[in-house]
């Protein structure tokens, strides 16, 4: 019988198609996987199944019975129940009262701890998850977490399971441990539906596994019937190659080079873990490798964000492991972000104005403190010509621009700040093909004029094409150094995924 | 052409440009305009529930408040209305200018009166009067710099102290993560009990030995009194003083750098703050000289308070020139020029109110139409949500459905 | 100071303590899921004078105490329509109560009185005799022998504590307050209507805080001032915050704040030290919450999601 199916489901966003007609059904007591990469739709397909968007279009059924999931409670009465890749937990409270709230066991209107403390228990040891019942969760490892998060759903009688990325962070104990959980619940005849984009563990545990591409479902195979690489060849595909003309430059002095960096993310994790690069003058490094490998990490240790744990990091051959990010850029680190509305411009902020952040003290715009926004204009008019940035009215808010020519904006004034060390983290996001084109003459431009630049990016297309040398992240490691004559985009779509590395693709 | 010439230039030199720094959204300036009429409506249903005429009432509250000239008492309702403006457009800047920068200063009430009893102090303290008193009697018809001169003191020392106070709690946010709401509401108190039942009290460190009935702290010298000007009135220079004021905050922060990296912080405030800090922009210290300033402007109000109405730090204070900022600077929308007109408008009701006593309404009742617009502005999502539905309403009526344009 | 100067002193403490402790369990129990309330002040005006005007005109001082209650349910639920179902900045929101209550009150005390400062007394309060709580039993008692007449509000003000702290931390309803104000998403994905229980939580607050007001009026004195609360409502703020958001601790800080208003009229007749500033025992609540507020490392005693406002489909 099919547990679920999914029939022609699309989600609109404004300005974006995050799912397209997607279709698939799940066997009842099926491993079912669903691989992509960022951005693919995963994610916005499970929140539709579990009720948290309604989707534009399309049906779903349960139990071959179609039903309408408009909300949380009714996924959860479906007997669904979501294991989120962000765990839901109340750190402040114990495992078990994380466990029964919303269906508490009580005598009247009291909360009867002690008989949840029994049930959790007794669930616990009825699923083989073992848990300490009256432990604060906040202080518990994070697989333990996970476990509290997986009894949650089973107490509320859940016989679909939706894991969304669940070993993203997990050491690999415990993802065994985790796996073996889902064995002993596929045992019990439970449905579950595993997101990743680890193709490892995907091929481990999944019975069947569908791919999904910019939010169309590319296929589903019988695990059997596959193998990792086919995998990530469905998974990366063949992108619209820009014509990027190669441009051969001298190399020139080290710029930027870190040796062995270890960075903390905010929840406390290591996720670089001993990085060694380094960047020269007149080079294009590029490091591709999906999301949340790190490379966040990275970045705002490279912009002094965060303080990296251990390593060293220097900029010009000086030590800059504990500066601030006033004194990077002093020291000439430029930086192109692809979180436009977080980090890359004041979005109320007029173009005029977010041109020339970065550069405002000083001459020739501002003398001591008076600042002179004529000439922030006369500059902010130049940008907007040479990068030609529309609308072109330079006292238009940020935020009324498209996100390609926000993009331009951010790009028009790190360029124009003094530099030698240009970081740019996925520059390309969301931008068009013509808007895209720019972007990666203007990187070529600068590679000419000598610049050491650092591209971190998503879209192998890119860094194969813009990259004088390629490095691999995964995982916080650099898994492979290659240069794009000696890869492809398959070779580096795998060692990206994590397959095969073993056998690094040495240069 | 030409005539417009010389005025931009003469405007250019105080930086006044008719290049706006934002596309600006009407909406801005209506949302306060709706909230106040909507205030004063609902006040109105409450008078009428009362069983009074509201009609009557407000016709003696705008009459006499000084807005509307002719009338015998017109030059007196004027001057008050100033002097009650004065001081409230000043707590109104301290607010409005830290709300540019993301943070809730709630603290202009404690800062007002740090700054008020620094101000007392300054203007009685024996070396400093003295000095100034003789400088005076040698200067002869010129004695008026000598008043300049120690009221300038005073008053610089006032808004030190009102500045240093709002630091405290700046220090405290910046340094240890204390909340600046319950920063500067904790602070309000503690300054409020310092000066009310320590410094200001029978026997107090700042009050005369012997006193009888009214009491309050040593007068001011003569000579740190502000300027009258306009007699016969009472309108003394600090309405001069509060507009230069707000012509100083708005340069701060629409022509200085200060300004810019203040705005972008406030502007981001909610969401990280990372594009400054992206580039290179020094938060703490920018947070902690937005403190100090939007202190000091507090600080000067209760300068305005002393020097300029009381003379002496009196014993029956009541708070409430702080509160009134906030207030003011919810209406004004925090731009400097709207921190004026609306500490106009509040100073406006303020003046009246006494007059609508004539109708049976305590003269507190303004206070109800602030705390109301102030409500309505709370709710200006609210308020926004409905006038764009009533202007995309209004809209659709005009243009003609789109159905009989293809048609043709 | 002899035994029954001892008592009056300590039940005179008590007296100040109460209307602290209900506007602190006010911010308690709002907090707790998640909204902010600084217009508690204003609140407890409103109840100050809706207790006294029920009061004056019914003769009964139980009939006050319902008017209080009702006020306070009444402004909380405006707060709650501002800040929960438009999203109304929490401060803001809280300000204009203040605000509006400032004026509001005093027309009221002269539309209804045609007084201004004090509203006429009353002759049936919580205070009188006749509305005490006897408990002759404890008068030989030492140290307890100032509970063995107290006004009803007190024994009240502790019945409060005692049941907040069941209802939050005993009960189904309490648990998922709490929910809400530690991570309303996570309440979501449980099937916890946040906005439902935000709105209990702030208008049963704001009841506790209408009864503090109410207890100023009806119980510490026997009419409406128009000053009240004097600022009470921030004192019940830091206790709060210094009681750490539990009730208990909203008790004990209530209780070291009351202790410190009366400190005065302890000097006064020990006659210890009175060239000591008397200030400084009023500013103590304040200097103490800045202090705990400012010594603690870790932020994290207050609910993780207080004061953030909750928007449907967060992404």
């Amino acid at each position: 019988m099919k547990a679920l199916e999914v029939r022609s489901i699309s989600k609109m966003f404004p300005g974006n198609l995050a799912n397209d007609n997607i279709s698939f059904s799940v066997e009842k007591g099926e491993i079912f996987a669903i691989v992509g990469e960022n951005g693919a739709g995963k994610s916005t397909l499970m929140n539709i199944i579990y009720g948290i968007y309604t989707p534009s279009g399309g049906d779903l059924l349960v139990n071959e019975k179609e039903v309408k999931i408009r909300s949380v409670e009714d996924a959860i009465k479906l007997r669904m129940g979501m294991v989120h890749q962000e765990f839901m937990l109340i750190p402040r409270f114990t495992v078990t009262q994380n466990i029964v709230i919303g269906d508490e066991p009580h005598k009247g209107i009291f909360f009867d701890y002690g008989r949840a403390v029994r049930e959790v228990r007794e669930l616990s040891e009825r699923v083989s998850l073992v848990v300490d019942a009256t432990a604060v969760a906040g202080d518990l490892p994070v697989g333990v977490q996970q476990r509290i998060e997986i009894l949650k759903v089973l107490r509320r009688g859940a016989e679909i399971l939706i894991f969304d990325e669940p070993t993203a962070v997990l050491t690999p104990e415990e993802t065994v441990d985790l796996f073996v959980t889902m064995r002993k619940l596929q045992a019990e005849g439970k449905t579950i539906l595993f997101i990743s984009h680890k193709l490892k563990e995907v091929m481990e545990i999944a019975d069947r596994i569908a791919v999904l591409r910019r939010g169309k479902l590319q296929g589903i195979v019988n695990k059997k019937d596959t193998n990792e690489e086919e995998l990530a060849r469905m998974m990366v595909g063949r992108n619209v190659v820009l014509e990027i003309p190669k441009v051969d430059v001298e190399v020139g002095a080290v710029a930027f080079a870190c040796h062995d960096l270890h960075v903390r993310n905010k929840r406390g994790y290591e996720t670089v873990k001993g990085m060694s690069f380094d960047v020269r003058g007149g080079e294009i490094v590029g490091i591709a490798g999906v999301q949340g490998n790190g490379q966040d990490e990275l970045v705002n240790a490279m912009i002094g964000f965060s303080h990296p744990v251990s390593g060293s990091m220097e900029l010009n051959g000086k030590n800059m492991r504990l500066v601030t990010t006033a004194q990077l850029r002093k020291e000439g680190m430029s930086y192109i972000t692809e979180d436009r509305a977080r980090r890359g411009l004041v979005m109320p902020y007029t173009v005029r104005e977010n041109a020339v952040m970065g550069q405002h003290l000083g001459r020739p715009f501002s003398k001591g403190i008076r600042m002179d926004y004529d000439k922030l204009a006369e500059f902010a008019e130049g940008k907007v010509r040479e990068y030609d940035i529309r609308p072109g009215d330079v006292y238009d808010t940020a935020g009324s621009l498209s996100g390609g020519n926000q993009q331009k904006l951010i790009l028009a004034r790190e360029l124009s700040l003094p530099h030698n060390f240009l970081i740019a983290s996925q520059p390309t996001r969301g931008l068009d093909v013509g808007a895209t084109e720019f972007v990666y003459h203007k990187l070529l431009e600068e590679k000419k004029a000598g610049k050491a630049i650092l591209l971190i990016s998503l879209e192998l297309s890119e860094i194969l094409g813009l990259s004088d040398r390629i490095l691999v992240m995964f995982e916080g490691h650099i898994v492979g150094e290659t240069t794009p004559d000696k890869t492809t985009e398959e070779a580096l779509g795998l060692l990206m995924l994590g397959v095969g590395i073993d056998k690094k693709v040495q240069s | 052409m030409s005539e417009s010439n010389f005025t931009t230039k003469f405007l250019k030199i105080f930086g006044i440009d008719n290049r706006g720094h934002n596309r600006r959204d009407p909406l801005n300036v209506w949302v306060p305009l709706v909230s106040i009429v909507l205030a004063l409506i609902v006040s109105m249903i409450v008078i009428a529930a009362s069983g009074r005429n509201p009609f009557r009432a407000y016709a003696l509250l705008f009459g006499d408040s000084g807005l509307i000239p002719g009338g015998a008492a017109w030059r007196r309702e004027f001057a008050e209305l100033l002097i009650k403006s004065a001081m409230y457009i000043a707590t109104g800047l301290s607010v409005a200018l830290a709300f540019k920068g993301g943070l809730f200063n709630i603290g202009a009430e404690g800062q007002f009166w740090v700054g008020a009893i620094v101000a007392t102090f300054f203007g009685y303290w024996a070396p400093v009067a003295h000095t100034f008193g003789a400088m005076y009697a040698a200067l002869g018809s010129f004695g008026w710099i000598a008043q300049l001169l120690h009221g300038a003191i005073c008053i610089i020392m006032g808004m030190l102290a009102g500045g240093a106070w709002a630091a405290v709690a700046g220090f405290l946010y910046v340094k240890r993560g204390v909340n600046i709401v319950i920063g500067t509401i904790m602070l309000n108190w503690i300054a409020w009990f310092l000066i009310t039942s320590w410094l200001v009290t029978f026997n107090g460190p700042m009050t005369p030995a012997s006193q009888t009935f009214t009491f309050g702290s040593f007068y001011v010298a003569d000579t740190a009194k502000l300027l009258r000007i306009m007699m016969p009135t009472r309108l003394n220079t600090s309405i001069l003083l509060v507009l230069l004021a707000a012509y100083a905050t708005w340069f701060l922060l629409y022509k200085t750098t200060i300004g810019y990296e203040i705005r972008a912080i406030g502007y981001t405030a909610n969401i990280g703050m990372e594009t400054p800090r992206a580039q290179g922009i020094n938060i703490s210290r920018r947070i902690m000289q937005l403190m100090t300033i939007s202190g000091a402007l507090a600080g000067l109000g209760g300068c305005f308070f002393i020097l300029g109405m009381q003379y002496q730090f009196p014993g029956t204070a009541i708070m409430g020139y702080g509160w009134t900022g906030i207030g003011v600077a919810l209406i004004g929308q925090s731009e400097p020029l709207g921190v004026v007109l609306a500490g106009l408008f509040i100073g406006a009701l303020r003046t009246g109110a006494t007059s609508m006593q004539v109708a049976n309404i305590p003269k507190t009742f303004s206070n109800i139409i602030e705390g109301l617009a102030v409500g309505f502005i709370a709710l200006q999502v609210a308020v926004r949500y409905y006038l764009v539905k009533i202007i995309q309403h209004r809209r659709a009526r005009r243009a003609p459905p789109a159905g009989q344009e293809a048609a043709v | 100071m002899n035994i029954t100067q001892i008592n009056l002193t300590i039940a005179q403490m008590l007296d100040y303590t109460t209307p602290i402790l209900f506007a602190a369990l006010c911010g308690v129990l709002s907090e707790s899921s998640g909204v902010v309330n600084i217009g508690l002040d204003g609140i407890m005006r409103f109840g100050a004078f809706f207790g006294l005007l029920g009061a004056f005109f019914s003769h009964s001082p139980w009939i006050g105490l319902l008017l209080g209650i009702a006020i306070g349910c009444l402004v909380g639920a405006l707060h709650a329509f501002i800040t929960i179902k438009w999203n109304g900045d929490q401060t803001v929101s809280g300000t204009a109560i203040n605000v509006i209550a400032t004026g509001l009150m005093t027309y009221l005390l002269e539309y209804v009185f045609s007084t201004t400062g004090y509203s006429p007394q009353l002759q049936n309060y919580f205070g009188a005799q006749a509305y005490r709580v006897h408990l002759p039993f404890l008068v030989k008692v030492p140290l307890l022998g100032a509970f063995s007449d107290l006004s009803v509000m007190i024994w009240f003000g502790f019945i409060c504590t005692v049941l907040m702290h069941v209802l939050l931390y005993h009960t189904v309803l309490g648990l998922r307050i709490r929910t809400c104000g530690e991570n309303p998403k996570a309440a979501t994905t449980l099937g916890i209507n946040v906005f439902r229980i935000r709105w209990f939580a702030v208008i049963a607050g704001a009841a506790l805080a209408g009864i503090g007001g109410a207890a100023l009026s009806i119980s510490s004195f026997s009419g409406f001032s128009d000053s009240m609360p004097n600022g009470v409502g921030f004192i019940g703020l830091a206790a709060m915050i210094f009681g750490k958001w539990t009730p208990f601790g909203a008790l004990g800080a209530a209780l070291l704040f009351g202790t410190g208003q009366i400190v005065q009229s302890l000097i006064a007749v020990t006659g210890i030290a009175p060239k000591l500033a008397p200030g400084l025992t009023l500013i103590l609540p304040y200097v103490l919450t800045l202090a705990v507020l400012a010594g603690f490392v870790s932020r994290s005693i207050a609910p993780a999601a207080d004061g953030m406002p909750y928007y449907k489909e967060q992404r």
